[in-house]
Formats: structure tokens, sequence, C-alpha cells
């Protein structure tokens, strides 16, 4: 068994700097602390309470777990300013915890009184860009680390799209000088309920730009494919992570898992599925020269 | 700048509108998508109900489906509410229908300590703006 964990390590070693992560959360906070060469966690800042950090993450934090504190609700793409209240509590709990990064959606949550408590798409316009443009730099301005920026899924779209995702992202993450988050589920999900390409609009991203990837699963249910996060990682996701890591090397890929949570067992087995994809795009890189001058 | 953003604002309310009450939708929609998604977040507000509060499913059995619905399409989605605010309204109706258990009895009293009502919306006493107990705004909440 020991070449197993050496041959893991080594694989996770070639991630730059990040390496392999997890969500951290509650129900799994054992599974992650007995996980061995875990490279970092990703703590979503609506769910902590400064005066009440759970102390299985403080304990992460004290091994030196890197951190990225991942907001929810701060509706980036909503036409107001970021919620003040909001931003100071992503900012005090990345301050917290120690968090060398801090991201959040390219989406809205709320408009006009109403709450949908789901993130939605916003119209890809010049017009609404312009106005996205200005929250996230006010963000930044008070946030204390960077800001990655991530792509949703959504099973709907704006009529009279300017732009297409990946484009409309790569000139918001220009102009605002953010990171990018790089969801390969929701952009699976949104390609195949939209019926485009993913490998096409991956082209398309500022991959240089990539700060770290989320993997998730999902399923289908009416002929759409829901990114639940509560069901194994499917082989779509996974193609579309090695499409991606024949294409760059990821400073960090982590799984989400939200619900309907696995034992420890299959857990670990998402992990290694997430790292066979990272393994096998990385040979595949290795075999694309072009690709290895590019990036240096 | 704030001619953009008034126009945003408008676009994004009637989206957010029209999604929560289920339709109309705005002129142009996709309707399918639309659709797709007033039936994603009914059934994540009901589901993070009965994740919220246990114990209004465990007393009403196969009922609970049923109370729940008719409660949301009574008041709408539209109307601000988490998970616990939703369960509060509709523990609050079981009781005034007649005795209710103990343990939904503490359950009240917890939330009642826990909580106040504030511009018609139910906010946690201790200041936070959202929490995993609220459930409405938890990781799973955003997703389906």
């Amino acid at each position: 068994m020991r070449w197993m964990w050496r041959l893991r390590r080594l694989r996770v070693r070639m991630m730059k700097t990040l390496g392999l992560g997890i969500g951290w959360r509650p129900e799994l906070a054992l599974a992650i602390e007995r996980r061995a060469g875990l490279g970092f966690v990703e703590v979503t800042a609506e769910n902590i309470r400064l005066d009440n950090i759970p102390p299985a993450l403080t304990r992460m934090v004290g091994r030196g777990v890197p951190v990225i504190v991942h907001g929810l609700s701060l509706s980036l793409g909503g036409a107001e300013r970021p919620d003040p209240r909001r931003l100071d509590h992503l900012a005090r709990v990345a301050e917290r915890l120690g968090a060398r990064l801090v991201s959040e959606h390219l989406a809205f949550v709320r408009a006009g009184g109403d709450e949908a408590g789901h993130l939605l798409p916003v119209p890809r316009t010049r017009e609404a860009l312009e106005v996205i443009v200005d929250n996230v730099a006010w963000a930044k301005r008070i946030l204390p680390v960077p800001l990655a920026l991530e792509n949703i899924a959504t099973l709907v779209e704006w009529p009279g799209a300017e732009m297409d995702e990946a484009s409309f992202l790569a000139e918001l993450l220009g102009r605002t000088d953010a990171g990018l988050l790089f969801d390969v589920s929701n952009m699976y999900a949104n390609a195949r309920n939209s019926g485009w390409d993913p490998g096409l609009a991956l082209a398309r991203l500022p991959l240089e730009r990539l700060a770290y990837v989320h993997v998730a699963g999902g399923t289908m249910r009416d002929d759409l494919y829901h990114d639940t996060h509560a069901h194994p990682i499917g082989a779509g996701p996974l193609a579309l992570l090695e499409d991606l890591c024949s294409r760059i090397e990821p400073p960090g890929v982590m799984l989400e898992r939200d619900d309907a949570f696995p034992p420890e067992s299959e857990l670990e087995a998402e992990l290694d599925a997430i790292e066979l994809a990272i393994t096998r795009g990385s040979a595949r890189r290795g075999r694309r020269p072009e690709l290895m001058v590019r990036q240096a | 700048m704030e001619k953009a953003r008034r126009r945003l604002a408008s676009m994004e309310a009637e989206f957010i509108r029209s999604l929560l009450a289920g339709g109309p939708y705005p002129a142009g929609s996709d309707l399918r998508g639309m659709q797709a998604t007033s039936q994603l977040l009914r059934s994540k507000r009901l589901r993070h109900l009965a994740k919220a509060w246990p114990e209004l499913a465990q007393i009403l059995g196969n009922a609970f489906r049923e109370r729940a619905i008719e409660l949301l399409d009574s008041n709408g989605l539209r109307q601000p509410a988490h998970a616990v605010q939703d369960g509060l309204t509709l523990a609050l109706e079981l009781r005034a229908e007649g005795p209710i258990p103990d343990g939904l009895r503490l359950r009240l009293l917890t939330v009642q300590l826990r909580y106040r009502w504030q511009r018609g919306r139910l906010q946690p006493l201790d200041g936070r703006t959202c929490g995993s107990r609220d459930a409405w705004w938890s990781r799973s909440a955003f997703r389906d």
C-alpha cells in the first residue's frame, strides 16, 4: 500500500501550489482530517460564525492546511454594489482562517427585494458587464486577499446575449484582474443542457488566470443535467477536467460534495478519480509540446 | 453607470420575480429554462424546509409535502423567507389547529428565542445575516 501513497503524493506535487483539495463541510470533517496529502480546503463563508469556528476546521488551519474562503451571497452580478455587511463577513472569515484567496460567483441572487437563494445567471450584455466590473472592483478594494470568480451552472439563459459565457467571463476577468475559479462541472452542465462544445469554450477562457478548479457530481432529471453536488462525479465532468489538464497545469483542483454525504471509502474514490483525470490530462499535455512552450 | 445599474436592476427584478412566481416570464424568455428553474427553486425550498424542520415532517408524515406546497403556494416563493421562517409559519398554523407534540413546542420556543421579526423577515438575534442553521443559505441550498 505504501507505494500507492507515494504515487498519490507525487501526483499531488505535480500541481503547482495547492494540489488536491475538498470543500470543508461539518459532515465530512472526519474524513477530511484523515485524508493524507490533502493540499487545501475551501470553506463557505456564510456557514462560518466568527465566534464559533468548528474545532475540526481550526485544527486543519493549525496544521497549516491552506484555506480558501468561498462566498455564495455577495451577488456580484447584481445591479447594486455588494452589501457591505456580507463583504465584511467574507473579509473577516478570510483573515481569521488565514486564507490566501477568496472566491465568489459570476451570478446574482437578489433583485427588487426578492431573494432567490440560488445562483442566477447575469445578462451577458456590454452594459451589464460595466456594472459587474464596477461591483467586482468595489469588492476587491475591501477584501484582504485576491479574489477569484466562478462560472455557474444554470438551466436558463437570458435572451439577447451579446457574448458567449466564456468570452464574457474572459472580459470580466481581464478588466478586473480577478482570478478564475473554473467549475468544470458547471461548464459541463451548461454545455450539455444547451448543446455546445465545452472544449471550444475552454479554448476561449483565460486559463492563465486559473486560480483553482471545482469538480462535483450531478444527475440527469427531465432531460436536463443537474449539478447536484450530491451524486458521484460522472464521466463527462471528469473528461472535461482531463481536457483542461491537457492544456494547463491547474494550481489546485477540489471536490465539492454538499449533500447525500457518502461513506469515507466513496469519498476517497471520488478524490482518486479526480487525481486520475489530472494525471491523464498531464500525460496528454506532455505529448503536446506547443502547449508546454506556451505555458513557459 | 447609474443608468446601466437602473436598467440592470429592472431586468433582474423582473427575471427573479417571474422565476419565484412560476411565471408569467419576460417576453422572449427561454421558456423551458425558466420553467425548469422555477421548479428547481420550489423543490429546493421544500427540501430545505424539511431539512430545517424535521419535526414537521415527522408529525405530518405523508401530509407534509401537501401542507408545505400549500404554504408556499399561498405565501408565494416571493415572500423573502428562509427555511426557518417557512417552518415557523407552518408550525404556528399547526398550533392554531390544535395541540402539538412537545418536540415541536420546544422547537418553536427555541426559534422564538433565537430570532426576531424585522421588516417582515425572521432575523437571527446574534446579528448573522445568514447561516447554516437557516438552511436556506447553506451551501447545498444553491445546488440541486
